[in-house]
């Protein structure tokens, strides 16, 4: 944790300022345009629901692919594996994660109105595939990372139009045919209207397939332990 | 005590194939300290890694009895951004070591004093040795792999580093990594030489350090 959060000053908190902001920076933008959300009534809330899961995804895949590179050096004792340096990552940020979206949902629900009862069981499995994705997709990147340097350019590249389709900014149901039935292909897709499912009554994203988001997730997984379990040691030797 | 099988390790840098290790079957026997002696880039640190079991052959075995330490060295192994109190209590958790006890054993011998408390990457590169010298005494291995750290300090810090080295070699194995023939002569009764991929082991130190001598002249 010290060798995340230890170099900047205030370091952990900085943590908090990143959804806030963005969420901030949606509802001010959006409410100008629009009467009222897609959901409910209220702005903040409604971006909430979808940055909250977006950025759970991409912060744990984000530094469960680098902790090869990042714990380079505890890797050099013979009984710290990799796995060890992937399964702390993960744990590590999934919970502060978790204490960001906790915080960040609490504040708005005391700040404002919003019309909004909560329901666990889609909160829950909300949670559960979008760690279980950030885990997948952060496994294998971590092989691609560290194998293929340039393979950091080549995601950030594909990735960057990843916040406009995956149903952050509007709901899967407002999307026109044909682009409603390519976006279902997005897994982030289910995750965010699984959890909008749970905050917001009127709604239930009868789309949402949970064993497509694990199935996927699951295969991810295996394929980038398989890589890992076979190139960790030339990856340290580069 | 660490064996080669037919052990043979290479690999490629940037096209070209590098052989660390050809066909190798050495034994590094219980409680002697063999000094690994070798020009830059021969290898040396590699199979230093292989015998820790960070590294794996290419094709042939590592056997292993005993414990066997880390590589222990300044250039690897303490995280940059962890201070050295964090740092040598990490070690001792995953070696399963009392953390206190380990703890203020590196800070009486280490004499880092304050510097103990701040992140690894602001230590010079004599501190940098005293803490890796010091974590490592404060653990016990039957085998120690030491890459590179050579007495330092004052004389009075070498004088103590020489009796804690003397006195752990009469109960453990050392391998041990250097530059310096001296050093290698001073601490070590038996000697290894590698070159192109050959490890020539002797029980003289003193016959490893004429041919490591010998090679550097051709």
């Amino acid at each position: 944790m010290s060798t995340l959060y230890g170099r900047s000053p205030g370091g952990y908190i900085w943590a908090l300022a990143e959804p806030i902001l963005g969420i901030v920076l949606l509802s001010m933008i959006f409410s100008i345009g629009f009467r009222s959300p897609q959901l409910g009534t209220n702005f903040p809330m409604f971006y909430a629901t979808g940055l909250i899961p977006f950025l759970v995804f991409s912060d744990i895949s984000t530094k469960v692919a680098q902790s090869i590179n990042y714990s380079r050096q505890l890797l050099a004792y013979p009984c710290v594996t990799f796995v060890d340096a992937i399964i702390a990552r993960f744990f590590l940020n999934l919970f502060t994660q978790l204490l960001i979206g906790f915080i960040v949902l609490l504040g708005i629900t005391s700040v404002f109105e919003t019309h909004t009862s909560l329901e666990p069981t889609p909160i829950l499995l909300a949670i559960a595939m979008a760690s279980a994705l950030a885990l997948g997709v952060g496994t294998l990147n971590c092989f691609l990372l560290s194998y293929f340097s340039i393979w950091q350019r080549i995601y950030g590249i594909m990735t960057r139009p990843l916040l406009l389709i995956s149903a952050v900014l509007f709901t899967l149901e407002t999307v026109p045919q044909p682009y409603r039935d390519w976006l279902w292909f997005n897994p982030l897709v289910h995750i965010i209207g699984t959890l909008r499912a749970g905050f917001y009554n009127s709604y239930d994203a009868a789309y949402v397939s949970p064993v497509y988001v694990f199935g996927i997730s699951l295969m991810l997984m295996l394929f980038g332990s398989i890589l890992l379990r076979r190139y960790h040691n030339d990856i340290l030797e580069l | 005590m660490i064996v080669f099988k037919n052990m043979t390790k290479y690999f490629y840098l940037r096209g070209s194939k590098k052989i660390i290790a050809d066909r190798l079957n050495v034994v590094f026997p219980d409680n002697t300290s063999v000094g690994l002696l070798g020009r830059n880039g021969s290898g040396k640190s590699t199979l230093l890694k292989l015998m820790a079991g960070t590294s794996s052959p290419t094709s042939g075995k590592v056997l292993r009895k005993g414990t066997i330490s880390y590589p222990v060295g300044f250039s690897g192994s303490f995280h940059p951004d962890l201070t050295g109190a964090q740092n040598t209590r990490f070690v001792a958790r995953i070696y399963g070591s009392d953390t206190d006890a380990l703890i203020d054993y590196v800070q009486d011998f280490a004499e880092l004093g304050r510097q103990f408390y701040a992140p690894y990457r602001s230590y010079s590169s004599g501190m940098r040795s005293r803490l890796a010298f010091g974590v490592s005494m404060g653990l016990n291995f039957n085998t120690y792999l030491i890459d590179e750290i050579s007495a330092v300090g004052d004389a009075a810090f070498k004088q103590k580093s020489r009796e804690i080295f003397n006195a752990r070699m009469k109960v453990a194995g050392f391998v041990f990594v250097s530059h310096s023939d001296k050093l290698v002569s001073q601490m070590c009764t038996a000697g290894a030489v590698i070159e192109n991929g050959k490890l020539s082991y002797f029980s003289d130190v003193n016959e490893a350090i004429e041919l490591h001598k010998y090679n550097m002249h051709m």
